[in-house]
């Protein structure tokens, strides 16, 4: 099964769990739609345009010849750079309203910067510590964005 | 006529205020460096600075954010030229003809006809938007919930219509986003949809944490899956004024862009894309040599540019006098306004005079603080380019992270910021265009209160659609889009076939 068709049958699938839980909301009557009729009517367009993509997809498949499915069924590689943006995106959230605005802005920089592998480690800490420093300066100091200040906050 | 300059003069007189021109200028300096940047746009950038407008005024916040959706379409040029590598979608076209240009060593003639064009067409449509906006506005005010439903329905269409890839895939997107706007308290019932006890999601999700995970972050995830680094013409930027000869070849291209530009631009979903695209091709089919199209023709460049800024001031036709915004940066523009208490609208001209017109009168001053400072400024603009994608993405993310978490001060805003950027990212692996889905989020609860007072006035008889006359032109042309986007031979690839671009 090529990427096509699973994003399409996973739209299809998700359209019947939304029309359900609209039904389960009430869709009310057409003098007085209920709550679950604005949600029944989205999940029936989308589900219709993805079993449209489905077939479409299928079609086309049956039209292609060989060399383009197998182009196609090469599994997508997603990088381990990605995951590792996507997991400290995921540790920022979760850590700093605990540890504070500094101390994990300082950490994200570090780790970001090290993703991009072509500084050296001073260089990596020198930069976090000034966008850290900046950044609060500009945000919390003079634009009144009020940060969290974790463990900073505890030890004043 | 009179009325309009006396309205002008006074908008002048608001946007003129010290404090409201550095709005001004931030607002189109942030907007070039947006548009310079690959990987961040201007609803990013917009969604981004949105909160930091809270504590100004509201004339002052949306000079600002305006200004970076203009400046972003001059800065998009800047890449396209010299990197062959479009800062803005709408600068696609662009590179065709600017990037030969600059190979040919006549870069600063193409930046510099690009940024003449782009203030002729900014200014111009700035002008009809002015002429336009009052009899437009008495129009709308005699439409009631089903024509607005209608024509949300018709711009959504639209705008699945014209995204990139399947049509189908697009109006799967536009469910979607309808979908995603239901989630949190009924407006009419007050009962919970969709929420599984989440208090953070009782009021909803929020646009911005989500127009942020899906245009700027999955956009950083997907650069960082190719080279970091990008290949940048060694080229001498001199003679940014375009000679006698430059102006003769662009000058019929400047004002059939500006004129087509606008057009495009106020018929909602359309937007910029279209314009530059629609401008290159007219440009190329009457022209004597179209061969040389591609070659680095000046025209190829003048008239694009023109038409994109020219669009993007055609786009707030919908904005300011419907309330419906024609693309996601007005729809972003929208919540903005909203957020300071201002209902764009036919009623905003009457109730929000003081906006409406200092808003109109910062766009001349924007255009004017573009053109002054983009030619001088192009060295600048040429060293922010050169600035590795390895020091880039991890600002982009922070910025993006700072943007979301200053909304309401949660960090749940920048895990649903997070969850969409991810889910931006599978869409990208998977074809799905953001912009349908961000729309129809955008406008999905104005179109259910419509729907639903529509059935309500006409005691649950879905003819009312049809019996208003306004309201059923637009749908039959919601309906024959629709039935051409579900024949897969009309696709919009078919379109840009029919239109000679490659």
């Amino acid at each position: 099964m090529n990427r096509e068709n699973i994003g399409s049958i996973f739209l299809l699938i998700f359209s019947l769990v939304v029309c359900l839980y609209s039904i389960r909301l009430g869709i009310g009557s057409a003098h007085n739609p209920g709550t679950g009729f604005m949600p029944l009517i989205s999940g029936v367009f989308f589900g219709f345009f993805s079993l449209l993509q489905l077939i479409f997809s299928c079609k086309l498949k049956r039209n292609m010849d060989e060399n383009d499915i197998k182009k196609k069924k090469k599994k997508p590689k997603i990088e381990s750079k990605i995951i590792l943006v996507i997991t400290s995106l995921l540790a920022y959230g979760v850590i700093m309203p605990k540890l504070g605005y500094l101390i994990t802005t300082f950490l994200f920089m570090i780790a970001l910067f090290r993703i991009g592998k072509l500084m050296k480690w001073w260089v990596i800490f020198g930069s976090s510590l000034l966008v850290t420093l900046s950044t609060y300066l500009i945000f919390d100091r003079w634009l009144s964005c009020r940060f969290p200040l974790g463990i900073i906050g505890y030890l004043r | 006529m009179g009325a309009i300059f006396e309205n002008l003069s006074s908008g002048f007189l608001i946007c003129l205020q010290p404090l409201n021109i550095l709005y001004c200028l931030i607002g189109v300096v942030t907007g070039t460096l947006i548009g310079v940047l690959p990987g961040i746009g201007p609803l990013a950038a917009i969604s981004l600075l949105l909160p930091t407008t809270y504590g100004i005024s509201p004339i002052s916040s949306i000079i600002m954010l305006a200004g970076i959706y203009y400046g972003a379409q001059y800065g998009g040029s800047t890449t396209s030229i010299l990197v062959n590598i479009p800062g803005e979608s709408s600068s696609v076209v662009t590179c065709l003809d600017g990037y030969q240009m600059a190979r040919k060593g006549r870069a600063g003639p193409a930046l510099g006809i690009s940024a003449f064009g782009s203030y002729i067409g900014g200014t111009l449509g700035v002008i009809w938007l002015m002429v336009l906006a009052n009899p437009l506005a008495k129009v709308a005010l005699k439409f009631g919930p089903p024509e607005y439903f209608s024509l949300m329905c018709l711009s959504l269409i639209f705008a699945a219509y014209l995204s990139k890839g399947s049509v189908t895939k697009g109006l799967a997107m536009v469910g979607v986003g309808l979908f995603l706007s239901t989630i949190g308290l009924d407006i009419m019932t007050g009962q919970a949809r969709f929420t599984f006890d989440i208090p953070e999601i009782r009021d909803g999700i929020g646009i911005v944490p989500a127009v942020m995970g899906l245009f700027g972050i999955s956009e950083v995830l997907i650069n960082l899956e190719g080279r970091l680094d990008r290949d940048f013409i060694e080229t001498q930027i001199r003679n940014l004024l375009p000679t006698l000869n430059d102006w003769k070849n662009s000058i019929g291209a400047i004002f059939r862009g500006s004129i087509l530009g606008f057009l495009l631009g106020i018929i909602p979903g359309s937007g910029a894309i279209l314009a530059s695209f629609f401008s290159y091709s007219i440009e190329k089919k009457i022209s004597k040599y179209p061969e040389k199209f591609g070659t680095g023709v000046i025209e190829g460049v003048a008239g694009p540019e023109t038409a994109n800024n020219s669009a993007s001031s055609g786009s707030f036709i919908p904005l300011l006098t419907l309330g419906i915004p024609g693309n996601p940066v007005t729809a972003i523009l929208l919540a903005a306004l909203m957020i300071h208490g201002i209902q764009p609208g036919p009623l905003m001209l009457h109730q929000s005079p003081t906006v409406f017109w200092g808003f109109i009168a910062s766009m001349y001053l924007g255009n004017t603080l573009l053109l002054l400072l983009n030619l001088p400024l192009i060295g600048i603009w040429v060293k922010v380019l050169r600035i590795r994608y390895h020091i880039l993405f991890p600002l982009i993310l922070l910025f993006c992270l700072i943007g979301a978490y200053t909304i309401n001060n949660s960090a749940a805003d920048i895990l649903i910021m997070v969850l969409f950027g991810v889910i931006g990212y599978i869409m990208r692996k998977l074809q799905y265009e953001a912009a349908p889905l961000v729309m129809a989020y955008v406008l999905g609860p104005l179109m259910e209160t419509a729907l639903r007072q529509s059935l309500v006035i006409s005691e649950g008889r879905f003819d009312i659609f049809i019996n208003k006359p306004f309201s059923a032109a637009f749908l039959i042309c919601a309906g024959l889009l629709l039935v051409i986007a579900t024949i897969p031979f009309f696709k919009r690839r078919k379109l840009l076939e029919v239109l000679d671009i490659d």
